[in-house]
């Protein structure tokens, strides 16, 4: 069941490397070497046909040695021996969705999830990339590095607590920062346009007086606009583990610093390949090119009081659609026995996350402020009374 | 004899009259009469019925009661029957006491306009501005009916009871309880929207409906057009503060406050 594995390793000292945002390039914590991310994937291209020919010719030599040792310990045995009859080989469902690797650096058994591309090594720490789930179909054309660390995001995660007049006085304190994790979360991007037409129902108001009575005079058009606006690599997360609304909310991505795929950038991080497919997550795309374009259309009329959208005609030209892993911090704590989850946008740092809201300083504020305000008011009136 | 006794007695009886005036004037430093009937509405014994009635409420609470009748208020002031009230009460140093409290009612007859004039604080203690707009609803129905001494009579008779109430130490204001609660209702409804825009900051997931970020090319606009189908039109009777017979409003300046209208 083990599959191949890869740990970058510094080819100075064989320490872990990791890639790092801010410098973007791969560096050693041991000898403090960083090497840049074509040097690395020129070397292991090397490495991997080399390490392929000879894993062949110690297949071939295990084979031979294990039914000769097989033979010698049936020979050998006396006594009895430990019952395994009741374990089961059979995983059942769970093998669909499981996957076990072999740490290269320590040797130990790594069970993953099926869609895991990144991970780290839960013994010996080391980040591992396992290079067969981009294999064939699967590549992802894009990656968009890592450009904020750890530190920075939960910097923004303490950032985010403050002016929360509403947040319970002990959560910033005392709330347990369960995990932090660097994610590169898989992407469709769609290319497209959309066009077609807006009716719109508007109104403009007109009021004069005329003797005692105010007169209101409103007057209402059919209002149509048309045209046609086009897209370029909508972002809609392929990951069934990762939110839809917390993916929407830390875009926008800026695609300036988008690179060819590379497994070079993954050490250090986790990652994660699509399980949700193109045609699934195409509906949400198509909602949003459709909202844009009615939204631009909507801007264009002007010089009204009012103005309702009535009917839509629109047509979706559907172009590429690329595959793209994109960075995002994924910062899970507990409070009071119950999870609260953060995202952040690893590449602007933009960070999203529902807080909790204390009932206690709900009406607490909603007290003072009322209470100032009817003080001010009363005092106000009085002055104005006497 | 008998008509020298009576030659005697008229020339006490103006005397006394006179006495009464020039003791007034002199205790006042007023140069007119309590009513000064210009405009000629009233009858000699209504005036001085009249005259009576407002020298005892006068002298009674040291605050002047004092009412003008004139054809053309434009004969004292141009620019409106409240200055040209209160350039009347300063012009002949009218009020009581040594700050010259005072309330004048003035009403001039050619365009039917009224004022009235309150000067002092004693006397805007008594009569503020809620008490002034009370107080002109007692006469102005009155004088829309042409009953001159009959809105006079009442002016003099409220003018009374709103300086005995403020001797008392509770002058006529208007109750505050609406307003007070209508203040606390709106700052709940204040405080409810505030808090209702803080508690929205708590979350800020939510799906995108748009992808305006990743527009590559602007939008095309192939058509725009904009028919007019029809027109509705509405109408609401503008509801304006009137007093019985007449219209008015507040007003300010020559040192004290006042209001103006018609009749």
């Amino acid at each position: 069941m083990a599959t191949q594995i890869t740990n970058y390793q510094c080819p100075a000292c064989t320490g872990p490397l990791h890639f790092v945002g801010e410098s973007g390039r791969l560096e050693c914590d041991y000898c403090g070497s960083s090497f840049d991310v074509a040097e690395i994937e020129a070397l292991y291209a090397e490495k991997e046909t080399k390490a392929a020919e000879a894993a062949q010719k110690q297949e071939e030599t295990e084979a031979a040695q294990k039914s000769a040792e097989a033979e010698k310990q049936k020979a050998a045995a006396g006594g009895s021996d430990w019952d395994t009859s009741g374990l089961n080989e059979d995983w059942g469902a769970d093998a669909a969705d499981m996957k076990a690797y072999s740490c290269p650096s320590c040797g130990a058994e790594l069970l993953c999830d099926a869609t895991t591309a990144a991970t780290s090594c839960p013994y010996c720490g080391n980040p591992s990339v396992l290079p067969g789930q981009f294999a064939g179909v699967l590549k992802p054309d894009f990656v968009l590095p890592f450009k904020l660390s750890k530190e920075d995001a939960i910097k923004a995660l303490k950032k985010h607590y403050r002016k929360k007049p509403l947040l319970p006085s002990t959560f910033s304190k005392s709330n347990h920062l369960e995990e932090v994790k660097g994610v590169y979360v898989p992407f469709w991007m769609y290319d497209g346009a959309a066009s077609g037409s807006v009716q719109f129902h508007a109104t403009t108001v007109h009021k004069y007086t005329s003797g005692d009575y105010e007169i209101t005079e409103t007057s209402h058009y059919d209002v149509r606009r048309a045209g046609s606006i086009g897209f370029e690599k909508i972002p809609v997360d392929a990951s069934s583990k990762m939110p839809d609304d917390y993916m929407d909310s830390i875009e926008p991505y800026d695609y300036t610093d988008l690179k060819p795929f590379s497994t070079a950038y993954l050490p250090g991080f986790l990652a994660d390949k699509y399980d949700v497919s193109v045609e699934n997550s195409r509906e949400r795309a198509d909602k949003r090119c459709a909202g844009s374009l009615v939204s631009a259309l909507e801007s264009t009329v002007s010089n009204y009081t009012t103005c309702n959208e009535t009917s839509r005609d629109i047509c979706l030209k559907r172009g590429k659609v690329h595959y793209a892993l994109l960075p995002v911090w994924i910062l899970n704590t507990k409070w009071e026995g119950k999870d609260f989850l953060f995202a952040m946008n690893g590449q602007t740092g933009k960070l999203v996350g529902n807080l909790p809201v204390s009932t206690k300083r709900v009406v607490g504020l909603f007290a003072a402020i009322a209470a100032s305000l009817s003080a001010i008011g009363v005092t106000a009136l009085l002055l104005l009374a006497h | 004899m008998k008509e020298r006794i009576r030659c005697l007695l008229l020339t006490f009886i103006i005397a006394l009259v006179f006495c009464v005036n020039v003791s007034a004037t002199e205790q006042t430093g007023a140069q007119l009469y309590y009513v000064t009937d210009e405009a000629g509405l009233l009858s000699e014994n209504e005036n001085m019925m009249l005259e009576k009635m407002a020298e005892t409420v006068s002298q009674k609470y040291d605050i002047g009661v004092y009412i003008v009748t004139v054809e053309d208020y434009r004969d004292f002031h141009s620019e409106g029957v409240y200055k040209a009230t209160y350039t009347i009460y300063h012009e002949y140093t009218m009020g009581e006491g040594p700050d010259r409290d005072g309330i004048m009612l003035l009403l001039s007859m050619d365009d039917r306009d009224w004022a009235m004039f309150c000067y002092g604080s004693r006397c805007e203690y008594a009569f503020n501005s809620y008490g002034q707009q009370k107080l002109e609803k007692v006469f102005l129905d009155n004088f829309g009916e042409n009953d001159w001494y009959g809105g006079f009579e009442d002016y003099i008779k409220e003018c009374s009871v709103y300086l005995e109430k403020a001797a008392s130490g509770k002058p006529v204001r208007a109750s505050l309880f609406f307003p007070i609660l209508i203040v606390i209702g709106l700052s709940l409804l204040a405080a409810a929207v505030i808090v209702a825009v803080i508690w929205q900051k708590m979350e800020n997931v939510s799906k995108k409906a748009t992808a305006n970020a990743y527009v590559s090319a602007g939008l095309q606009l192939t058509e725009q057009t904009d028919h007019f189908t029809h027109k509705t039109t509405s109408s609401r009777k503008i509801e304006r503060s009137s007093s019985g017979g007449g219209s008015s409003h507040s007003e300010s300046g020559g040192g004290g406050s006042g209001r103006s209208g018609k009749f």
